[in-house]
């Protein structure tokens, strides 16, 4: 691909609207060739500064009445049995002195359970526990990250975290395929 | 004296702006590798801590590393990669932060004519996303991009073993 080849398809790049083979023709000439990147640049900073204040604009948009609208039609919802008996009890609990005693009995009854566990362990003789210097954790790499923005045309689109170092994961559904050829109980 | 104020200020906004314009002052590094995760064949030795490690959010039994490949490059400027299966990503540095802690990336992974995935994400400094699903043989590609400030120490964290140790 030459400069005039690419020129033309330049803001198409910047939009994502190129198909396959131009995309890595315009990326691939603007590469070699300075003046082309030079206006990918301007034409990402123009697009760049476009989304700054679209998004200025959109958070300056007064939400506050949406809320309104929508907190009494929740209040006629249905709660389940459990979330009704967990808010009577935190009434109770916050009109009354309840909670001193049952935290303190839960914690007397784990200092008991720890005592009779470790004495359990030395009179065995196994006191290993006690000695043994603790095993390090090994320390994982926080890999978390940030959206700022996605489009697709895959069928579906979805964002799942990997638990143990928050590596993000975009999963791109193109075929109604799953992770492990499953439905979506193959993801977790 | 205004002088001297003006002096100051400059002085003041110099080393404001310092650290970031030393870590603009590097490349930035992509580090692409492309695995293709698969319920045929065994398991390759190398990717066991990957797959101990993914189970949790994939269901297969077997991973095998087909490209890992890394590039520096300028920042606001980009980087292609193919990808197996004939796909082709490009990456786009847009920059680090000031204090050089996060790099902000635009990944755009094509299939065909389509935009697979096109999107603007915030890492740390030497984390790396995971674009999933793409259809590769009998299983799925996983694609893990990982960028940095350019340094010439080896990579902390490895495309079978994100995070770290």
């Amino acid at each position: 691909m030459n400069c005039r080849e690419a020129q033309p398809l330049l803001q198409l790049f910047v939009d994502g609207e190129l198909d396959a083979r131009q995309m890595r023709g315009v990326a691939l000439h603007s590469a070699r060739c300075n003046g082309c990147e030079q206006d990918l640049r301007f034409l990402e900073s123009c697009q760049d500064a476009v989304t700054e204040y679209v998004t200025a604009a959109v958070e300056e948009v007064d939400l506050g009445r949406v809320w309104s609208g929508i907190a009494p039609r929740l209040r006629h919802r249905s709660t389940p049995l459990g979330a009704r008996l967990w808010e009577w009890w935190a009434e109770v609990d916050a009109r009354s002195m309840l909670r001193v005693p049952a935290y303190a009995g839960a914690a007397a009854a784990l200092v008991l359970a720890a005592n009779v566990w470790q004495g359990q362990g030395t009179k065995n003789g196994d006191d290993s526990f006690a000695q043994k210097p603790t095993r390090p954790l090994p320390i994982r790499f926080d890999n978390s990250a940030v959206v700022r923005s996605i489009k697709s045309e895959a069928a579906e689109v979805a964002m799942l975290r990997e638990p143990e170092t928050n590596t993000l994961v975009l999963w791109v559904n193109d075929e109604g395929a799953n992770p492990g050829g499953r439905t979506v109980g193959g993801l977790r | 004296m205004s002088g001297r104020r003006i002096l100051g200020a400059a002085a003041c906004s110099l080393l404001l702006v310092a650290p970031a314009l030393a870590v603009e002052d590097k490349n930035c590094q992509l580090r692409v590798s492309a695995i293709v995760a698969t319920n045929s064949g065994r398991p390759e030795k190398e990717l066991d801590e990957f797959h101990k490690r993914w189970r949790s959010l994939f269901h297969y039994s077997s991973y095998k590393l087909l490209k890992d490949e890394t590039k520096n490059v300028k920042w606001r400027t980009r980087a292609g990669f193919d990808i197996p299966g004939g796909r082709y990503l490009v990456v786009s540095p847009r920059g680090p932060s000031e204090d050089g802690k996060l790099i902000m990336l635009k990944i755009l992974v094509l299939e065909g004519s389509r935009p697979l995935a096109d999107t603007v994400v915030t890492l740390k400094n030497e984390g790396s996303v995971v674009v999933a699903g793409p259809k590769h043989e009998e299983g799925i590609l996983l694609l893990s991009i990982g960028a940095r400030t350019e340094t010439s120490g080896p990579w902390q964290t490895s495309p079978v073993n994100f995070g770290g140790n």
